[in-house]
């Protein structure tokens, strides 16, 4: 329809709210620029100097004084190296997606954004509010091109047009399993592997006072709110919760499957036999890493980071707490596995009103390529120094710098051999990249990888919800294990086989 | 004063009953305290309850270093004053012609005012409105969409119409203008309604941080309390790690805990220490209480 | 430029509409009375008047890029939805529960705490306490939805030892559909008991000493003096207090539910709002968000107004 008018009408009010000395006329600016040589890396100071804004995720981290988003001396270095006039702007942390839907109703819209919310890109790819980038892609991307895996810009095309540039994820999943050592130890056991052998220790950690104060006050496992941290125990039964795998060349949600049944089925055992701490479903951050560092737990599925956080504390606390990675335990048939990330961590897009998508695409090519390096680490020779082809990092400057994180993993590449050398930098004690090998070989990764389908943007929420709930009782045993079935058929119909519907029409495009 | 014993006793209970419960109410408070005066590993480890361990004041001396709250704290207070004061003139000059019987379109006013309380547009059409307004990130959007508040218009209004009539109409006959009367004889001795709208709405201000979700997306506007957010809230709920941070390796070791206690406790004090000020004119209310008679 | 117009346009109706000779005359010698209510009534118009019409996207699918004005028109599509929703029916029933409890519970604990405050004669002990039991309120639901989930920690928590040491079970207030609740509704009170109070201790301060003097010379009982003096001078705030509490009776607090509330109390606690939050917030659903909060509004509405009918026949002033 009249998409043109509308976007006249749009532009007229970001212009009359835009304080900002921008090129009166786009088009004719980007054409001078396509006129410049283009292409290689070398080109860019010859590339136009343009002014834009942009917005990311600052996560909560401080800048150190005097310093701020837009004065600070990374937001510099991209400055001067992509000859760009970079303007920043970082909502809160805390309800950053609602403050990006108040953005985008403001009509004083930024040149780019940054979303981790798949269903926000396509609720406003749907709403026709972001500009296709192919051609400035083609341009000013070859980078990006290379850095990010062909399955990745897939999930941003819609028709053909590239709707957002994604930001990969570093690390192929989260959890891993951690024991006390030092229990095992008191109690004469060897490190368990199958499942039946975690059931054991779980048991002699809850009922055989691992800790020897004659007192019980040990947890077998520890889990958290929304059914957190209990990827490995359902992974040992080939699946996953939530996500799309393959069943007989269809994709079915693995939620539905008779092995979620079972994992539910172990887990609810675990809970009523009193292996489990009985206030699993009330556990958030805070108290959940206070109940590790305190003693009260000494077995449980891990961050990879954890080792530096809840791990470290309780080493801190009780010297004698040793700590040690686990096999990811072994189910009935032989499986093993824990929860995969998405390929995407976050979502760069350009709204329909700007008028400098040439610009972005400059920028985060450079951050992506060149610049990423220094983004992730810090300046060599401040923040890091190569001794002996290792990278030592001089930690105080690494946390006074640390606010240079939120550029890099705004636009982070996929694989770069960087975030190894950044992991191993933070200690090799904390075992980081041996976590992360460990995850990547059992990782169970989500096989639809699509933009999310209109009957997940109609359904999801109740879904999960449902899914929580039925899964949460059915542990504790306020259902029996066999409202599963039920649970199913309502899933079903609640949207579920909408849903699965659409993820097959687009699996049967993609295979 | 002479009370029967059974008064006696009902009295001492009312005396121990109150006691226990502000010592309820004060618990927590002292829980946080405690822990902002306390290391991070007492805390992680749930061995502080209401007494420091580790004691040390140097959450205290970082938060206060802290550039980002040092700005945030200065922007609540001057949302606070302006604010305040905004409020607190707007609903006196509003409230006044409303209590008197004889301006026309009285009850059509009022009914506006009454009915605003009852029904709104909710969040979206109000953005919009600001919006159109100009107002979005700006200092002003925390000022003016919540510039009059209706029910305390109703509260001052009704204290008002109980300033005797007598006062007012000598104060005319010796030549008193309208707006002197309201500023000279009406608001002094209104003074006990004013200090509690006063306080409604200096803590309201002071405890805002919604409209900045909404209205502001500037850093440099942002009030103390989006910053206690972002310290306090933030991982708090993300244990299933959903939200998108998967580097959440560097926070976790920067965000301590007594920190967090200690810029909660700092942002507190301020708004507690304004209420003793206004606590006088509720005691003063009882003196004027004479005058009246 | 829409809004000035519409205020424009309301401002020339009322000036025509209060014409007259007589009428000029008594607004000639107070026209300073009636300016000085302007920017009051400016506010009420720009700001609260102009969203009451902005609620027409409730019935449609709007889109911040096509506007108000090139939104497409669903008719009553999101209320249809609503209702269909299989969940709506208990979070509408605990909505008004917990809102129903709170307000029978929660809704006279200020006055009596007023009261008994008043009754303390030790000036010093007095204010501490009042200074006391208002911090609650400044701490917000995030920080003390952490502190209760300690303090009412079945194995470690210190109700819970007191109840074992009584020799009960522990209770499992937060995951117990049963307790849920009641939980809500207390630290609800707790909070917000002693800043609610703040209001009737000035309006006890309002009361002519005199009253009371010529009560004990009369020789009236404290009890009496309660009775006859202290609640009938206090019962207009009471009133008007009650009656707009009833216009949001659906508003149940959003933060503090969604601090507390888990998978094992859905059934008794998910409410409107935190509903709203799931399926419109979250997911930008502008006009739906619009069409759930007319369907309060309007509920609200219709309390308000059967009460204030109720309040009128039992003799008080009522708010209109």
């Amino acid at each position: 329809m009249s998409a043109l008018l509308l976007v006249t009408m749009i532009m007229g009010t970001a212009c009359s709210s835009n304080t900002t000395n921008q090129p009166s006329s786009p088009r004719a600016s980007s054409d001078t620029s396509s006129a410049s040589p283009s292409g290689s890396g070398d080109a860019s100071e010859e590339l136009e100097r343009k002014s834009i804004r942009v917005v990311f995720n600052n996560g909560g981290r401080k800048f150190p004084d005097k310093m701020d988003e837009n004065n600070n001396p990374y937001i510099d270095f991209i400055r001067e190296q992509t000859n760009l006039d970079i303007t920043l702007q970082i909502p809160p942390a805390d309800g950053y997606q609602d403050a990006l839907n108040v953005i985008m109703a403001s009509g004083n819209l930024p040149d780019s954004i940054y979303t981790f919310d798949a269903s926000w890109f396509e609720n406003y790819v749907k709403q026709n509010a972001l500009q296709s980038l192919n051609e400035w892609i083609d341009k000013y991307g070859a980078d990006l091109k290379k850095n990010i895996p062909e399955d990745a810009w897939k999930t941003v095309t819609i028709d053909g047009n590239i709707y957002a540039i994604p930001s990969m994820n570093a690390e192929p999943g989260n959890e891993i399993m951690y024991v006390r050592k030092d229990w095992l130890d008191n109690l004469g056991l060897q490190p368990p592997k199958t499942l039946e052998e975690y059931r054991e220790v779980m048991r002699a950690f809850a009922e055989d006072d691992p800790d020897g104060n004659n007192k019980n006050d040990t947890f077998g496992f520890i889990m958290a709110e929304n059914l957190a941290r209990m990827a490995p125990l359902v992974g040992a039964f080939g699946i996953q919760k939530g996500m799309w795998t393959e069943r007989d060349g269809q994709l079915v949600n693995s939620s539905i499957l008779p092995e979620m049944k079972e994992a539910l089925a172990f887990i609810a055992g675990l809970h009523k036999d009193k292996l489990l701490d009985p206030e699993w479903i009330l556990n958030k951050e805070a108290n959940f890493s206070e109940k590790i560092a305190s003693g009260q737990a000494g077995l449980f599925s891990a961050f990879w980071y954890d080792t530096r956080g809840p791990i470290l504390t309780s080493k801190n606390n009780e010297p004698d707490a040793e700590w040690i990675p686990l096999e990811f335990p072994v189910g009935p048939e032989g499986k093993q596995g824990t929860t995969g990330n998405g390929y995407i961590a976050g979502y760069n897009v350009v709204p329909i009103t700007s008028k400098n998508p040439d610009a972005v695409v400059r920028m985060l090519n450079f951050m992506n390529g060149e610049g990423y390096r220094t983004l992730l680490l810090g300046f060599e020779n401040e923040v890091w120094s190569m001794q002996d082809g290792k990278i030592v990092t001089n930690f105080e400057k690494h946390n006074e710098h640390i606010y240079r994180q939120t550029l890099g993993e705004s636009i982070r590449p996929f694989g770069a051999k960087e975030e190894k050398d950044r992991r191993d930098s933070l200690g090799l004690e904390f075992n980081l990249n041996d976590n992360i090998d460990r995850i990547g070989k059992v990782a169970i990764r989500d096989q639809y990888f699509g933009v999310p389908t209109p009957g997940m943007g109609k359904y999801k929420a109740d879904l999960t919800k449902l899914e929580l709930e039925y899964f949460t009782k059915m542990i504790v045993g306020q259902l029996p294990i066999d409202a599963f079935d039920k649970f199913v058929e309502e899933w079903k119909k609640k949207g579920g086989d909408e849903i699965t519907a659409e993820v097959n029409a687009w699996y049967t495009d993609n295979k | 004063m002479r009370l029967t014993k059974g008064e006696q006793i009902v009295s001492a209970l009312n005396y121990i009953f109150l006691g226990l419960f502000a010592l309820l109410a004060l618990a927590p408070f002292v829980h946080v305290l405690a822990q902002s005066l306390s290391s991070h590993q007492a805390i992680t480890s749930g061995r502080v309850s209401l007494w420091p361990v580790d004691f040390s004041f140097e959450a205290y001396s970082r938060v206060l270093s802290e550039q980002e709250f040092l700005r945030s704290f200065q922007i609540s207070v001057l949302r606070t004053v302006v604010g305040t004061v905004v409020n607190v003139v707007l609903t006196c000059l509003l409230a006044y012609p409303l209590s008197k019987a004889f301006i026309k379109g009285r009850s059509v006013i009022m009914f506006l005012v009454v009915f605003s309380m009852m029904f709104g547009g909710g969040m979206i059409p109000t953005f919009l409105i600001v919006k159109e307004t100009g107002l979005l990130n700006t200092f002003w959007a925390y000022i003016i969409p919540g510039a009059v508040s209706a029910f305390n218009v109703i509260i001052i209004k009704n204290f008002f119409q109980s300033v005797p009539a007598e006062l007012e109409e000598s104060a005319k006959i010796d030549g008193g203008s309208n707006l002197g009367i309201l500023f000279r004889i009406v608001i002094p001795l209104s003074m006990p309604a004013i200090a509690t709208i006063t306080l409604f709405h200096a803590v309201g201000h002071w405890n805002s941080f919604f409209d900045t979700v909404l209205y502001v997306t500037d850093r440099k506007l942002f009030p103390l309390q989006v910053y206690l957010r972002e310290l306090v809230m933030f991982n708090q709920s993300g244990i299933d790690n959903n939200s998108g941070y998967s580097a959440n390796l560097d926070s976790t070791l920067l965000a301590l805990e007594s920190l967090k206690a200690a810029a909660l406790i700092a942002s507190t004090v301020p708004i507690l220490i304004v209420y003793p000020f206004l606590q006088k004119y509720f005691v003063k209310g009882i003196m004027l209480g004479s005058v009246k008679g | 430029m829409a809004a000035a117009d519409f205020v424009g346009i309301k401002g020339e109706d009322g000036l025509t509409v209060m014409q007259g000779k007589k009428r000029f005359r008594a607004i000639r010698s107070y026209w300073d009375l009636y300016l000085i209510m302007l920017p009051g009534i400016l506010y009420f118009l720009v700001y609260k008047y102009l969203p009451m019409w902005g609620v027409v996207i409730a019935f449609q699918n709007y889109s911040v890029f096509s506007g108000i004005w090139g939104s497409e028109w669903v008719g009553w599509l999101h209320f249809k939805n609503m209702f269909m929703a299989d969940d709506f029916y208990t979070i509408f029933r605990n909505t008004l529960l917990i809102s129903i409890y709170k307000l029978i519970w929660g809704f006279p604990g200020p006055i009596i705490l007023a009261i008994m405050l008043n009754e303390i004669r030790h000036m010093l002990y007095k204010r501490s306490i009042q200074t006391l039991v208002y911090l609650p309120h400044f701490l917000s639901w995030i920080i003390l939805g952490g502190i209760m989930v300690n303090v009412l920690s079945p194995s470690s928590g210190i109700v819970n030892k007191l109840i074992t040491m009584l020799g009960f079970e522990p209770i499992f207030f937060l995951t117990s559909a049963d307790w849920f609740r009641t939980v809500i509704v207390a630290s609800d009170i707790w909070k917000e008991v002693g800043w609610g109070a703040i209001i009737y201790l000035a309006a006890i301060a309002g009361i002519d000493p005199k009253l009371y003097e010529a009560a004990v010379v009369d020789g009236a009982s404290k009890w009496k003096q309660l009775i006859h003096i202290t609640l009938p001078s206090m019962m207009s705030v009471i009133v008007i207090l009650f009656l707009l509490r009833l216009g949001h009776v659906l508003d149940v607090g959003f933060e503090q539910i969604f601090v507390l509330y888990n998978s094992l109390v859905y059934e008794v606690g998910d409410v409107i709002e935190t509903y709203v939050y799931r399926v419109g917030i979250q997911q930008a659903k502008f006009s739906f968000t619009t069409a759930v909060g007319l369907f309060k509004a309007v509920i609200g509405l219709i309390l308000v107004t059967l009460a204030n009918k109720g309040a009128k026949k039992l003799g008080q002033e009522g708010i209109w």
